[in-house]
């Protein structure tokens, strides 16, 4: 069955090696890039579902990763890991929309997350439409009425 | 000379004062941390869902009653992690949600209550949404254990009850509040950023015209998504005094509000109250 592919994007090549060993079951393929200008450009030239980033990077960080990513119109689920003492930073990439974050140095939940954000962006349900809603939720209503 | 007796005497019954609601604080810690424990040690234990709901609630309520003591704030920072892990426990074990939401009926009187109900829903929508997962439920459960502390902070409890006599500036501090949450938060680094997202995100709308970003749906994070929902619920619940069941008609019948929440999670709400054998 196919999953969707990922990019990870970190300036750290031990940490871009050990999640890309960590995350292989959960991606027909993984990308990484070293940094955020490289991974703007394996995003550019190749399908990808879903991208992890590190926030604090040397150079372009996680934010102008994301800030240029959607300013290009792409919707992309978006995963960030962050150390503790990035406070400006998340305040200003929530601007950009976050699928979802992610501690450092534990990680914990990343397939998880990385396996949600995949299917998501696959999906593309992230950013369906649904306007059947208000007569759903009248049926829902009556069934909870019952 | 003045005579200070009189002044010594308010500083002394101040002082008794402020030592006697320290010692209830104090108590009060070592009753949640008792009631943790004892929950923590029946998790495994089947049993009647409104008995072990009970507990929850009364945690809740300490926990909510305590946030406004600037003095237990960090101290609850760090049992809101505990909390929520022992209240996933249960929670996640927990099939059917349904009867007895649907057997609740007005909210309690007691002020402290608002705290269990975010929770309570937060769980219960999170239950019917396929992509929840424990991770899901225990930062729903502490994010909503804080949600407003910084409410506590700013002290909006001291505003007039009715909002809409609120001045511009009353208004602009409330609307401060899910920030000034999130900076205490971020000052202790156990909290997970998801927990300190859902507390920043917590009046952002769907359509836009949440607080404090005005972030449309597709930013912001799915978890606070539920949140919101769960917070406004309760908000209605609280302020009609009314039973869930009738809240959720009211919740629904008002279509102007609905385009504030997303879809999959207002239906994940509705959902929770329909029994599991009679679900599509």
């Amino acid at each position: 069955m196919k999953r969707g592919n990922l990019l990870i994007i970190d300036d750290e090549p031990l940490i871009l090696k050990t999640l890309e060993k960590i995350l292989s079951d959960y991606a027909d393929k993984i990308y990484t890039a070293e940094r955020g200008a490289l991974g703007l450009e394996i995003l550019k030239n190749n399908e990808i579902h879903c991208v992890i980033c590190d926030i604090n990077m040397p150079g372009m960080n996680g934010v102008e990763v994301v800030k240029s990513i959607r300013a290009s119109g792409n919707d992309i689920p978006f995963i960030f890991y962050t150390g503790h003492g990035n406070r400006d930073l998340m305040l200003e990439a929530v601007k950009y929309g976050v699928f979802d974050f992610l501690n450092k140095p534990d990680l914990d939940g990343i397939e998880e997350v990385v396996s949600r954000g995949i299917k998501t962006g696959f999906d593309k349900s992230y950013l369906k439409e649904d306007d059947s809603y208000l007569s759903d939720y009248d049926k829902l209503l009556n069934e909870a009425l019952e | 000379m003045f005579d200070r007796s009189g002044d010594r005497q308010e500083a002394h019954e101040k002082s008794e004062i402020m030592m006697s609601e320290s010692d209830n604080s104090s108590s009060s810690i070592a009753e949640l941390i008792d009631m943790i424990n004892d929950l923590k040690r029946t998790s495994a234990e089947k049993g009647r869902f409104s008995d072990k709901i009970e507990t929850i609630a009364e945690i809740c309520r300490i926990f909510e009653k305590l946030l406004h003591k600037e003095e237990m704030r960090p101290r609850l920072v760090g049992l809101g992690k505990s909390i929520s892990v022992v209240v996933a426990d249960y929670l996640d074990t927990e099939a059917e949600y349904s009867s007895y939401l649907k057997s609740l009926s007005r909210p309690s009187k007691d002020k402290h209550y608002h705290i269990f109900m975010v929770t309570l829903f937060s769980a219960a929508i999170s239950k019917g949404l396929n992509w929840s997962s424990r991770r899901t439920l225990e930062s729903l459960i502490y994010a909503a254990l804080v949600h407003d502390i910084g409410e506590c902070i700013l002290k909006v409890n001291e505003f007039p009850v009715d909002s809409s006599t609120w001045t511009k500036d009353q208004i602009k501090k409330y609307e401060q509040h899910p920030r000034e949450g999130f900076i205490f938060l971020d000052s202790f680094g156990e909290v997970s950023e998801p927990v300190k997202q859902i507390v920043y995100q917590h009046h952002e709308y769907v359509n836009g015209t949440g607080f404090p970003e005005n972030l449309p749906g597709n930013k912001i994070y799915p978890l606070a998504k539920i949140l919101t929902i769960s917070n406004e619920f309760s908000h209605l619940l609280e302020t009609k005094d009314i039973s869930p069941i009738e809240g959720l008609k009211i919740f629904l019948g008002d279509r102007n509000s609905l385009d504030k929440f997303e879809p999959e999670i207002l239906k994940s709400l509705i959902k929770s109250f329909i029994r599991s054998d009679k679900k599509v």
